[in-house]
């Protein structure tokens, strides 16, 4: 860890920083404000901010009469530093976590960025995490940053963002402004791995459910089971190959801003077919006395292009989002089971400060489509077939894990917030439903400013389904309830 | 979030030269109106929040004002507390009439168009809201203003009047003590639906000369009802001073550079 900090600031004093501090060249600099803010290097400016935490989630055990706890506070820190040309951004979120032995890259790293500015524009470099698309947080033309699910959903869409590797150029004419982003590798989702966890994403293809299914066709502790999943290496995803770009321009026209976008990039879940689905069958029938069983999964990776649209449109007090796009999949024709097909995405929300008072409420209607999917097509009524997929088309897979087998997947978003007490207090509520799955999730949370600088917070995380036999994350993480207090200094 | 911009406003209708003579409610109103004109106006200003009990806690922000044309835009940023950091907002008046209005919150890294709001929500914690500047107009075309009198007050003679807006979005009434020499408005006394019931309490503290203008250096709002008051310090006004208009776009929200 000393290592990381030691090249930050290595990096940061290298090069020379993306906050503001004022406009010092209208203002006198020389008041108390600045002196105490940041401290002057050669002209420049070094900035130091973040927030110190402890945080105590507990969440009912699985037999649910007893509650485990883990702590999930740290250090954030915000390091940046301002030159004339150049800025410099690091942040670190420095999160012990008392479930998890290594801490990879992105578990430090939110953002690690060199920008430099241009007349016309500027060009940032780095681990970025970037947002496109008008919704308010929830978005389905935004495929720059893949989510990350290990810890499960939470209120900020933002915080489940992975920073990537990338550089971005902007350029800027009156309200017209042109991204240019690209990718030189392929970040993919993650989510939890362990068996044990309980965060672990639902699917047909997680040994535990796949082992489930072939009880029932006899197989037992007696029985040579093996599992293999085939998945690309790393290595693979960091060639030229898996690069990815994308453009964005965005303008104001009247009440509205629009956004036109192109991304040449890849799915970031991975696609996946039961690769001997002939083989295991035959191990359950005629060489079921041999006792053997080998079950392959077989992952790969999508490309494809997404056209989208983007649109915020203010009329009166109330602050109209629209999104929508069309992924052209490498498997345009939707016959190759392991890729994913094209399909639409579409996202229509309305947010509006309630007369007379400082509330916020929104509420978001998002979803996708997927074409040349006909629902059950390839379901086979073949009785010994566990699985109840012929080849383990992706698609198909995909949609028994979130959308309840359908080609289509539809959900609601609200969020409620409420500042009171002068805004030492903030009640906010936020909440989604799955309508395919009927699953929903419920993030309320109440935050206490006891000083400007100090701030407490009980944060509650519900997840739970109306219908305990259909299938989703919802559903599988029914159990995964939990209660969060904190305390975080701000500085 | 919204109307901060808007309540900032109040701080320049505030800030006025001195002129003369005996007038009607409309011509005095129209001189408070003028003397507070200017192509640009930079402000640096420190809010602190005064709950009953005495306890105080800060807000820094600062804002400029440009005027080309007969629009103006104003870019207003967040220095303090932490929680708010960074936070930038932008609005630029249409042709018609109309504000458009951006926001840059540093926790989304991102600009984000948003509807203006004409509520009653509190700025930043503070006892101003937009209805309190809604109903504080000095245009003579949005109020009906009524010279009642001069009275003293802090030991200055000022003009007292009675200003009703045509348009009731918040306070049905106002009453104004302009000062007859600096024509800056010393005390405003804002009044809830009965027309005798008042709510809240506008007191100028302090007015200094800065460059050929006088201003009203610091003004204290208290909400009668909790005690609670907002005491609004300028610690720096610009006037007229040359501004890169770069600041007032939505790359200036997003970068933090013009």
């Amino acid at each position: 860890m000393r290592k990381v900090l030691a090249t930050i600031i290595i990096l940061l004093i290298a090069t020379t920083a993306f906050a503001f501090d004022g406009f010092t060249d209208i203002f006198d600099s020389d008041d108390s404000f600045f002196e105490t803010t940041s401290v002057e290097v050669k002209q420049q400016k070094l900035g130091l901010n973040g927030a110190l935490s402890f945080n105590l989630e507990g969440m009912a055990d699985t037999s649910g009469k007893e509650i485990n706890t883990s702590i999930n506070g740290g250090l954030n820190l915000d390091l940046n530093w301002k030159g004339s040309i150049v800025d410099a951004k690091a942040t670190l979120d420095l999160i012990p976590k008392t479930d998890r032995t290594n801490m990879e890259w992105i578990d430090i790293f939110t953002t690690l960025s060199i920008s430099t500015f241009f007349d016309w524009g500027r060009v940032e470099a780095g681990l970025l995490k970037k947002e496109w698309g008008s919704g308010d947080g929830i978005h389905v033309v935004d495929p720059l940053n893949a989510p990350d699910y290990r810890n499960g959903l939470v209120d900020d869409p933002l915080q489940m963002k992975m920073a990537e590797p990338m550089v971005m150029g902007t350029a800027t004419l009156r309200d017209t402004s042109i991204d240019v982003i690209y990718k030189p590798m392929l970040i993919p989702m993650v989510a939890a791995e362990s068996e044990k966890s309980r965060w672990l994403m639902p699917s047909p293809i997680n040994p535990a459910d796949i082992y489930s299914k072939l009880t029932s066709f006899g197989v037992d502790e007696s029985w040579d089971f093996k599992y293999q999943v085939n998945t690309p290496e790393a290595d693979e995803l960091a060639k030229l190959s898996h690069s990815q770009w994308g453009a964005r321009v965005k303008t104001t026209l009247g009440p509205a801003d629009l956004g036109i976008i192109y991304y040449n990039g890849f799915y970031t879940t991975p696609s996946f077919k039961i690769g001997n689905i002939q083989e295991i069958i035959e191990s359950l029938t005629v060489n079921a006395a041999d006792k053997k069983l080998k079950v392959e999964i077989d992952l790969a990776f999508t490309r494809a292009q997404l056209f989208g649209l983007e649109a915020t449109v203010v009329t009166g007090p109330l602050t109209f989002m629209l999104e929508g796009g069309f992924w052209l999949s490498e498997d345009y024709k939707g016959n190759d089971p392991l890729k994913y097909n094209n399909k639409a995405v579409y996202l229509a929300g309305v947010g509006f400060t309630i007369p007379k008072t400082s509330a916020y409420f929104s509420f978001t209607y998002s979803g996708e489509y997927i074409l040349n999917f006909v629902e059950g097509d390839i379901v086979v009524q073949d009785p010994l077939n566990p699985f109840d997929i012929q080849i383990g088309d992706a698609d198909y897979i995909q949609s028994l894990v979130s959308s309840n087998g359908k080609p289509y997947m539809n959900t609601l978003t609200a969020a409620f917030e409420l500042p009171l007490a002068r805004e030492k207090v903030n009640v906010r509520l936020g909440a989604t439903y799955q309508i395919e799955t009927k699953g929903y999730a419920i993030f309320p949370s109440v935050k206490w400013n006891l000083a400007d600088d100090v701030q407490i917070k009980a944060v509650g995380r519900f997840f739970g389904t109306f219908d305990n036999f259909i299938p989703s994350m919802f559903n599988k993480w029914s159990k995964n309830d939990s209660l969060t207090v904190g305390i975080s200094y701000l500085f | 979030m919204k109307n901060k911009i808007v309540v900032v406003l109040v701080f320049l209708l505030l800030i006025t030269t001195a002129l003369t003579a005996q007038q009607t409610a409309n011509e005095i109103m129209q001189k408070v109106m003028d003397v507070q004109k200017a192509d640009s106006v930079a402000m640096d200003i420190r809010f602190s929040l005064i709950d009953a009990k005495g306890e105080e806690r800060e807000r820094r922000i600062q804002t400029l004002a440009l005027t080309e044309g007969d629009l103006t835009s104003t870019i207003t940023v967040f220095l303090s507390p932490a929680s708010v950091r960074n936070t930038r907002f932008l609005t630029r008046e249409r042709s018609d009439g109309g504000d458009d209005q951006w926001i840059f919150l540093p926790a989304l890294g991102r600009v984000k168009r948003i509807a203006s709001n004409e509520g009653g929500g509190s700025f930043m914690g503070s006892d101003f809201t937009y209805n309190d500047m809604s109903s504080t107009t000095y245009d003579t075309t949005e109020a009906l203003h009524t010279l009642i009198g001069e009275e003293l007050i802090d030991s200055r003679s000022a003009y007292k009047i009675v200003s009703v807006p045509y348009k009731q979005t918040g306070y049905v009434q106002t009453q104004i003590w302009v000062d007859k020499e600096f024509y800056l408005p010393l005390r405003v006394e804002f009044f809830e639906k009965d027309k005798t019931t008042v709510s809240k309490v506008l007191t100028t503290e302090k007015i200094e000369k800065v460059e050929d203008k006088w201003i009203t250096k610091i003004v204290t709002m208290t909400t009668l009802a909790t005690n609670h008051s907002t005491r609004v310090e300028i610690l720096q006004a610009k006037y007229n001073a040359p501004m890169n208009s770069g600041y007032f776009t939505t790359k200036f929200l997003e970068t933090g550079r013009p």
